[in-house]
């Protein structure tokens, strides 16, 4: 809460001063629609990492699952550009991507005691430069000079003619809701949000802690490649996975976003507009004065020490 | 074809990895996971370039990595952030603040460097220090006692809040002279992620080697040895993906991590 009032009170002085960035930012539809077209890779991708945290699990290979699922689409949809299957087998197999990888994350942790952060954080560094290997080598459209991958013969469907805010807009507010249901009403999500904390009560109520926690971690994993798959297949006219794709912070901001949100899912959705905000007005920023984009990672940063240090804070004092 | 341009890579990418390994080892003796060993070396060797390089930028550097890893002692102990998570939280922000001043003011082009031959040096001093250090039962049994069990340590009268800010102070030292030594051994100048994930290879070399010094040395250097097949290969002409290349050290990390299973050998009080 005092995270939201200090960026509250950050946003009225930033209004004061800069009149224009805020204007650039929100002042249009247009420019409201390019706010949620931010908004939407980052409400699913924090959707993942929140839930993997919820079971005590940090997910920090967020950003090379991100391009991952961003290229496996991307390969996948150009393969089958001839049939109408290909947006759903390239959506499909971005989130088994992902999920491979959440996989592999779990299974170190969970029976070869590797950290999931240290592997998460190897893993990304492997990601980011075996997906720009694959985009800038076998799989780079021959027909351009620049370093991508063939444009895919689909995109999304759109919610609002030229914008470009898409069906996955609709699906991470669908996910989001059914997410709070599991996790909040029922008592699967109850036992799975007790692992956080204990093992004990998972384990009595039948449930394995050691595969839940990796069955949770694939889920989180495959929802975050999903996210890369909807990024690439709504970028509007250019629909092609760019050799440079894994720097875009989406991952490093669904941890942000789910420290934020902390144990409760209902703060996902006003931690995923406060970080889409941020990125949106950074942009904006950059644009009307001569300050570098970087001031967003900067802000974002800061935010993730004061989320962390909130919410661990209040765990030790529990 | 000669080996020499690989060793000579291998050296000059080695020393600062190999630095920030054995830092983040006294770091992680003392119960604490040394996950900011990344932040710390890209904060030293910015400051480094930016304090006008040389011996002057090798001093900032170190009290720069002294710095970075108080913040890490304060959020860890005093705020009592899971120390992981703080790590990797320093580490972004050190990844952002480090970008954010690039762009408003980009480095000079050239500072004053430092042979190979200092670098080895200034590494083999720091070396003997720690290695003299551990070498006192005293401190060493503190350290030990302390990254075992907290509690025990503080029922046998030892001021476990001391042992983990010395812990933290060393590491800081070690890695910012490290990270500051990775500009100024190379291209005497910064650019944005420089580190590019090092610090997380000296934190693989620390759990490959077991927590050992003389094994963590090994490792550090082994995955240097592959970070430099990439600079050999594009001296040497030889026609490979440069990507591919840079993939080796953090898969050989990965793998070291996996063949290494169930952290033996580390301390009982590190997170799991």
């Amino acid at each position: 809460m005092f995270v939201f009032i200090g960026v509250a009170i950050a946003g009225f002085v930033l209004l004061r001063l800069q009149p224009d960035v805020v204007n650039v930012a929100f002042g249009s539809p247009m420019a409201f629609l390019r706010f949620l077209t931010i908004a939407t890779p980052l409400l699913i991708a924090g959707l993942g990492v929140h839930a993997c945290l919820t079971t005590g699990r940090i997910l920090i290979a967020g950003e090379g699952i991100y391009a991952a699922g961003g290229l496996t689409v991307a390969i996948v949809g150009t393969s089958l550009s001839n049939t109408p299957l290909g947006l759903w087998a390239g959506l499909t197999l971005a989130f088994a991507m992902g999920g491979c990888v959440g996989l592999l994350i779990s299974w170190l942790r969970e029976n070869k005691g590797v950290h999931e952060v240290i592997s998460g954080l190897l893993m990304n560094y492997i990601l980011q430069l075996l997906t720009r290997y694959l985009a800038n080598g076998p799989f780079r459209d021959p027909t351009s000079d620049a370093p991508h991958t063939r444009e895919l013969p689909w995109t999304l469907p759109l919610l609002y003619p030229g914008a470009d805010v898409n069906i996955g807009l609709v699906t991470g507010c669908i996910m989001a809701v059914f997410y709070i249901y599991v996790f909040h009403k029922t008592v699967i999500g109850r036992y799975i949000r007790s692992l956080a904390t204990s093992d004990g009560v998972t384990h009595v109520a039948g449930l394995p802690p050691k595969r839940t926690r990796i069955f949770v971690m694939v889920v989180s994993a495959g929802i975050i490649g999903l996210a890369g798959a909807i990024s690439i297949g709504s970028a509007g006219p250019f629909r092609r996975f760019p050799s440079d794709f894994y720097g875009s912070g989406v991952g490093f901001d669904g941890l942000i976003i789910g420290l934020l949100a902390g144990p409760s899912a209902w703060l996902l959705l006003p931690s995923t507009l406060l970080i889409a905000c941020l990125s949106h007005l950074s942009d904006a920023l950059s644009l009307a004065t001569s300050l570098p984009r970087q001031v967003g990672s900067l802000a974002g940063a800061l935010l993730f020490l004061i989320a962390a240090t909130l919410r661990y804070r209040n765990q030790s004092r529990s | 074809m000669t080996l020499i341009p690989w060793l000579s890579a291998t050296t000059n990418l080695g020393i600062p990895v190999m630095l920030a390994a054995t830092g983040g080892l006294i770091c992680e003796k003392s119960g604490t996971a040394a996950l900011f060993l990344e932040g710390t070396m890209l904060t030293a060797a910015f400051i480094a370039i930016r304090t006008g390089g040389g011996v002057t930028g090798l001093i900032c550097g170190l009290f720069s990595g002294i710095a970075v890893t108080s913040c890490h002692y304060l959020l860890v102990n005093r705020a009592n952030v899971k120390d992981v998570i703080a790590g990797v939280g320093l580490n972004m922000l050190a990844l952002a603040a480090t970008s954010f001043c690039e762009r408003i003011a980009p480095s000079a082009e050239s500072v004053p460097t430092l042979s190979t031959t200092s670098g080895v040096l200034v590494a083999s001093a720091c070396l003997a220090i720690l290695i003299a250090c551990l070498a006192n039962p005293r401190l060493r049994l503190r350290l030990d006692i302390t990254g075992e069990s907290a509690l025990q340590a503080q029922i046998f009268g030892i001021n476990t809040s001391r042992v983990k800010l010395l812990a933290h102070i060393t590491a800081g030292a070690i890695a910012g002279i490290g990270g500051a030594l990775l500009p100024l051994m190379g291209i005497g100048t910064f650019v944005e992620n420089m580190t590019n994930g090092r610090g997380y290879l000296a934190l693989a070399a620390i759990v490959f080697g077991r927590w050992d010094l003389g094994a963590v040395i090994a490792a550090s250097l082994g995955f240097a040895a592959l970070d430099a097949l990439q600079l050999f290969a594009s001296t040497q002409g030889i026609n490979t993906d440069a990507d591919l290349l840079s993939m080796m050290p953090y898969l050989a990390g990965l793998i070291a991590l996996v063949v290494r299973t169930k952290r033996t050998g580390g301390p009982a009080e590190l997170s799991t």
